[in-house]
């Protein structure tokens, strides 16, 4: 039998309404309001062993003490399977709902599944650590809401694989699984275009992302007075690879001295990116990062000054939480160093 | 364009004095292989194994899988091993079930890994055919394209030797290819399929015929050429998204449109097109395939890739060029979503791209377990020893997210 807890706010936990907002995390060992129609929805295969609520304005003004105190609630209960509400529209709770969620899921890897309406601000904000049902803006629709989590719970917790979510009736969650289908990518692919020619509407099987828009800096107003990094994600680094650059999915960027390097020679330097032929790069170093040229602008006045070093990682199925922390390292740190222009050369 | 491809199917393969296929089993003279796919003494030395699907071995480096295959006269891989002749025609013996492994290390060869049992045989296309594993040891000063040439033309050569075996055998089977556009009802809708390849420089290379595509302007080639061996992989790329040469001779589209020719659909050719390094050539190529699929009259268009990162954008500029004369598109494409699965799968996007299929996210984290037998040498780099278990981006596993949809995976929200 799995074990199940449920989190509700102090309203759903039948402590009180506004007026107890200020609840602090407490425990039932039963099903509380909601949990008691999620505990009929679930039927024999799974035990809601244990209630935890709070108050909304509690776990609003101080979100992470909260839901530290509400783990340790949880955690006499052992649970196999959490679930979080349903919130509705209701803007304190579904955040409430969001951050135990994931939370719980970070603790224990179990399925944790909620129900808001689409607008609630949890909804969005969690939307990645949680499976969320659709619901109604108000609590009328509480009996289809737990039923619908209820069953998608059992599903997750069985190891099931869920239709696209919008069939599941929940909310994206922007997550992506590796899953196994019926028939392989070149039939879907085929029979996709034939359901397309034929007027037959098809779902895409890959959304489309939506990317962050970076408005290029201005212009360096006058490079002579300048000071001008050089910055590489193609994979440069010292002949031999010393740090271990990966070729691909870089877990690191590096920053290598330039002192008295004036060009970088082919039996000092290399590439190990593995998303590009390195031959050229390999033959001349300068080609991917021009030092050689960058040190005559700086001789000759053209360009004010640059740092004694370069930075340099490798782009090549680099995930984009780990370019983003790069970038924010390295820029941190040539902003530092007075850097005031950067040219950073990409493969 | 007739072309009979005659299958024998091996459900065997073992070393033995003389090279023969008798009832299933393929018996291969170790000394005499070696002889032939080194005929130019270059390799110092020539390792030669066989792996069986749910055996306990690892095999790693992978760097191309090769389908044995003869013709009664001339090459089975035209131009890239003997002269050009035009592929697709007359009779080619193929050992099916059968692979011939490359397998190899130098700086810009990414790792492959294929597992012959436990959970990593669940990926990929190789865990389930009988290997046989080469293992080259180029001179150690070779330059890259020495090395490229020749572990390229002895993988194919290991290839032609093997098949040779069924020269003179029944086939089990005779699968026989024939498309031809004109012979069906003008009412299908005629389908025309844009495989993008990847040649970018050594080690990064696809030929047709023998030549790099570097500066390919596309072109349209009968399916059958295809599916004879015309296309030839030197492309070593993350391993589980590069496109083998074994595959591109079973391009499982190729074959999905050619079976549903007649009957469906009217498969009028296949567009190879160059994924390249710049903008403007990618601008170049994406035009001018779709400019060549409206000319053959296509109504829609199935196109993969090879490949990710600005790869995306040779995709995403094609099939925005196709739809906009027209021609409606469906993608194969892989996903780069994070080991979590919560990054952007892509790096480039078109508002045309409203069909498209998954074939997997590349980043998904895999637990391998200790492997007692490994082949293709000892250590992975940035893992340590081949044969302990060790956790890996799906990305190491040979063909895992395939782009020509080889297999079922895909990925999907949860």
């Amino acid at each position: 039998m799995l074990r199940v807890v449920h989190y509700l706010n102090q309203f759903f936990g039948q402590i009180g309404g506004e007026d107890l907002a200020g609840t602090a995390p407490l425990s039932r060992d039963k099903p509380v309001g909601p949990g008691l129609a999620l505990q009929a929805a679930l039927g024999d295969q799974a035990q809601v062993v244990g209630t935890v609520i709070c108050g909304d304005n509690y776990i609003a003004e101080n979100t992470d003490k909260a839901v530290a105190e509400l783990l340790e609630l949880i955690e006499a209960f052992k649970p196999d399977l959490f679930f979080a509400g349903p919130a509705f529209n209701a803007g304190r709770y579904g955040p409430a709902c969001g951050a135990l969620c994931k939370a719980v899921r970070q603790r224990y890897g179990i399925p944790v599944i909620t129900g808001m309406y689409p607008e609630n601000p949890g909804a969005e904000l969690y939307r990645t650590n949680m499976l969320c049902v659709r619901t109604g803006s108000s609590a009328s629709g509480m009996r289809e809401a737990i039923s619908a989590m209820a069953r998608l719970g059992l599903r997750l917790a069985a190891g099931e694989t869920l239709s696209p979510l919008e069939d599941e009736g929940c909310l994206p969650t922007g997550v992506r699984r590796n899953i196994r289908m019926d028939k392989t990518g070149a039939m879907r692919a085929v029979e996709m275009l034939l359901a397309r020619i034929g007027g037959t509407p098809i779902r895409t099987e890959l959304p489309m992302p939506a990317f962050d828009v970076v408005p290029p800096a201005p212009a360096v107003a006058d490079a002579r007075t300048a000071r001008i990094a050089l910055v590489t994600e193609g994979g440069l680094v010292p002949k031999g690879n010393p740090d271990r650059l990966e070729s691909s999915r870089a877990s690191k960027c590096l920053r290598y001295d330039l002192t008295g390097v004036e060009t970088l020679t082919e039996q000092a330097y290399q590439t190990v990116h593995g998303g590009y032929s390195g031959v050229f790069v390999n033959e001349d170093p300068n080609r991917l990062l021009p030092l050689d040229v960058f040190r005559d602008l700086v001789r000759e006045g053209r360009v004010g000054s640059m740092p004694e070093y370069f930075y340099t990682t490798t782009g090549n199925g680099t995930w984009l939480e780990m370019s983003r922390k790069f970038g924010g390292e390295i820029a941190a740190e040539l902003k530092a160093d007075g850097v005031t222009g950067v040219i950073l050369t990409s493969t | 364009m007739k072309l009979e491809r005659c299958i024998y199917r091996v459900r065997d393969a073992r070393f033995g004095p003389t090279t023969d296929l008798a009832d299933g089993v393929l018996t291969i003279n170790k000394e005499e292989l070696a002889a032939r796919l080194n005929a130019e003494g270059f390799f110092t030395s020539v390792e030669i194994s066989i792996a069986r699907p749910g055996e306990a071995v690892r095999i790693i480096h992978v760097m191309d899988a090769v389908e044995p295959r003869a013709k009664p006269v001339g090459s089975p891989y035209p131009g890239a091993l003997g002269p050009m002749v035009v592929a697709g025609q007359g009779m080619t013996h193929v050992l099916d079930g059968l692979a011939i492994l490359q397998t190899g290390t130098r700086q810009g060869i990414q790792e492959g890994v294929i597992d012959m049992s436990g959970p990593g045989a669940e990926y990929g296309v190789f865990s389930r055919t009988i290997n046989v594993v080469l293992q080259c040891a180029p001179p150690p000063d070779a330059p890259s394209l020495a090395f490229d040439q020749a572990i390229r033309t002895s993988g194919l050569l290991a290839a032609q030797y093997l098949a040779e075996a069924a020269r003179d055998l029944t086939p089990d089977s005779v699968e026989t290819f024939t498309v031809d556009p004109r012979d069906v009802d003008p009412a299908l809708p005629r389908v025309v399929y844009i495989c993008h390849l990847q040649s970018q420089g050594v080690l990064r290379d696809t030929f047709v015929y023998g030549e790099n595509v570097r500066a390919l302007l596309p072109t349209i080639l009968h399916p059958n050429e295809v599916l004879d061996g015309a296309i030839v992989s030197s492309n070593y790329i993350i391993a589980c998204q590069k496109n083998p040469t074994w595959l591109h001779a079973n391009n499982p589209v190729v074959r999905e449109l050619c079976a549903r020719h007649g009957r469906e659909l009217n498969f009028a050719g296949v567009i190879i097109a160059n994924e390249h390094s710049t903008l403007r050539e990618k601008s170049r190529s994406a035009r001018f395939a779709a400019k060549l699929a409206a000319q053959a009259g296509a109504s829609g268009v199935v196109m993969t890739q090879e490949g990710g990162g600005h790869a995306d954008t040779d995709l995403m500029l094609c099939c925005a060029e196709c739809e906009k004369l027209g021609m409606q598109t469906v993608m194969l494409i892989n996903e780069i979503a994070g080991p979590q699965g919560d990054q952007p799968s892509l790096v480039d996007t078109t508002p045309w791209a409203t069909a498209v299929v998954s074939t997997g996210n590349n980043d998904e984290i895999v637990d391998l377990p200790p492997m007692p037998c490994v082949l293709g040498g000892d250590t992975i780099d940035g893992v340590g020893p081949a044969a302990a278990g060790f956790k890996t981006a799906l990305g190491r596993i040979y063909t895992a997210t395939n782009q020509f949809g080889a297999t079922a995976m895909s990925a999907r929200e949860q």
